[in-house]
């Protein structure tokens, strides 16, 4: 499996956080900082085993965006 | 006061192709201090004279590291991520708090020791394995050698570990220059910093467990297993240290290489022992100046050099600038190698005087002392190819070719 849902995203980014954060919120204005990217990706890692570039999050900002841009990462090889 | 648009101050290739010291000695001269801005409306205030960047240093009540240390480091008046639990980008009474566990566990007497062993061994392994006729890329074999004794040290870790880190950090600090990052420089960028990170995190959750340690992660891992700092303060600083020590010296290395190539005459005083390592250590320094200027925002108003910055504004201290100042060096634009009254600014001043000062001069007289007693040398064969970047003054390519010493009468 080298999709991943953007609930998988945002359960991480909650547990990481400690607060809601939803498919469509701006992460780093939510406050997501280098070590929030960090604890989410290891997380992510745990839970789905796929390790996400960290320009991804960068790039994608939100769940769903960052949801698409692993699928088409993967799509891509 | 001068303002400039489109300041080519901004500008990494400026630095690369370009005579920033002839620009900077001339706003020296004329406009010491001086505003200077970008078409998307970032700006800062450059001080250019050896007093005033002084002045700066020392005044960090005024004027804060919070904002990040680098131009573009946070982008408007904004304070960095990390502020309050990074040393470089901490104000008091923080500063102090981290600086004080970083400098005990790794900048000590004791430490600077050891340090001084390794890299010793690495730098002698590194020029014994050299053979007259070899041509090599210098900046790229053998300067990282200096910093990786100081991270097999520092962070308690092998040579091969202590390789991979330097390469990340180098593309974090070197993301604008292709030779590091390739074509995505801003995704090589967060992608190197995650990498550091994360290599960092595990060593001190894997050191949390091992007991007392005699390095600074294993100090740093057992003060969180403890409860007395923050598993994520831990990190930054470790990452702090690692960037600090990597993307400085090795440019400075380089640098020196090729300044004996052009000083041949003033390194044999070296080579002969007629000139102390550790004064021409500090002339190397100087000339260098490595790390060209560091950022700082005023939270009040700041007069300097009879100017008044108002409150809010980014001010760059240019340390390459202030090592060319003749008000307090003579002849500043000549490299004299047995300068005595060589009072360097390279490393700042204050309290946020670079905390590594003390292992980067050890490094680089190191360097210089096995240099003088090689009995080889490094002929430069090529033009250098200058880093692309206005913050740090390096070489990403320097073509050498090992002489025989005698065949350059060193």
């Amino acid at each position: 499996m080298t999709q991943i849902s953007p609930d998988a995203i945002t359960d991480c980014l909650r547990t990481v956080l400690d607060r809601e954060v939803a498919a469509d919120t701006d992460i780093f204005t939510a406050g997501v900082d280098s070590l929030a990217v960090l604890r989410c990706r290891a997380l992510l890692k745990e839970r789905t085993g796929v390790r996400v570039p960290g320009h991804v999050f960068f790039e994608g900002r939100t769940p769903v965006r960052i949801a698409d841009l692993i699928g088409a990462e993967h799509a891509g090889r | 006061m001068l303002v400039v648009e489109d300041s080519p101050l901004y500008s990494p290739e400026f630095f690369a192709d370009d005579d920033p010291w002839a620009y900077l000695a001339g706003l020296r001269e004329h406009d010491p201090v001086s505003l200077h801005r970008r078409d998307d409306g970032y700006e800062f205030y450059a001080l250019t004279r050896y007093a005033d960047v002084y002045a700066a240093y020392v005044d960090h009540r005024r004027l804060s590291s919070a904002y990040g240390t680098m131009i573009d480091g946070s982008y408007l008046p904004q304070k960095d991520s990390a502020s309050g639990r990074m040393l470089i980008v901490s104000d008091q009474p923080e500063h102090t708090a981290i600086r004080k566990p970083i400098k005990t566990s790794g900048f000590s007497r004791d430490m600077l020791g050891r340090v001084g062993q390794t890299v010793r061994r690495n730098i002698r392994g590194a020029l014994d394995s050299l053979s007259v006729g070899d041509r090599l890329d210098f900046s790229k074999v053998i300067a990282p050698e200096l910093p990786k004794g100081v991270l097999e040290v520092l962070f308690g870790i092998g040579a091969e570990d202590a390789r991979h880190l330097l390469d990340a950090t180098r593309t974090m600090i070197g993301y604008r220059d292709e030779a590091y990052a390739g074509s995505r420089p801003l995704d090589a960028l967060v992608d190197a910093q995650l990498d550091v990170l994360e290599f960092i995190d595990d060593l001190i959750v894997k050191r949390s467990t091992t007991g007392p340690a005699e390095d600074m992660i294993g100090f740093l891992a057992q003060c969180v297993a403890e409860g007395a700092m923050p598993r994520d303060v831990a990190v930054l600083n470790g990452l702090n240290v690692a960037v600090g020590g990597n993307e400085t010296t090795p440019h400075t290395a380089s640098l020196t290489v090729h300044t004996i190539d052009q000083e041949r005459e003033q390194w044999r005083k070296v080579a002969s022992g007629e000139v102390g390592p550790d004064v021409a250590t500090q002339e190397f320094l100087r000339w260098t100046s490595t790390n060209s200027y560091v950022q700082r925002l005023t939270v009040e108003d700041f007069e300097v050099g009879g100017h008044t910055i108002p409150a809010n504004s980014f001010v760059a201290l240019w340390n390459m600038s202030a090592n060319r100042d003749a008000e307090v060096f003579d002849a500043p634009d000549s490299f004299r190698i047995d300068r005595t009254e060589n009072k360097q600014i390279a490393f700042g001043a204050g309290v946020h005087r670079c905390v590594g000062a003390p292992v980067a001069t050890l490094e680089i007289q190191t360097f210089i002392e096995e240099l003088a007693d090689w009995d080889k040398a490094f002929a430069v064969v090529d033009p250098p190819r200058r880093l692309h970047s206005n913050f740090m003054l390096g070489l990403t390519e320097l073509e050498v070719e090992v002489v025989d010493a005698k065949e350059l009468g060193t």
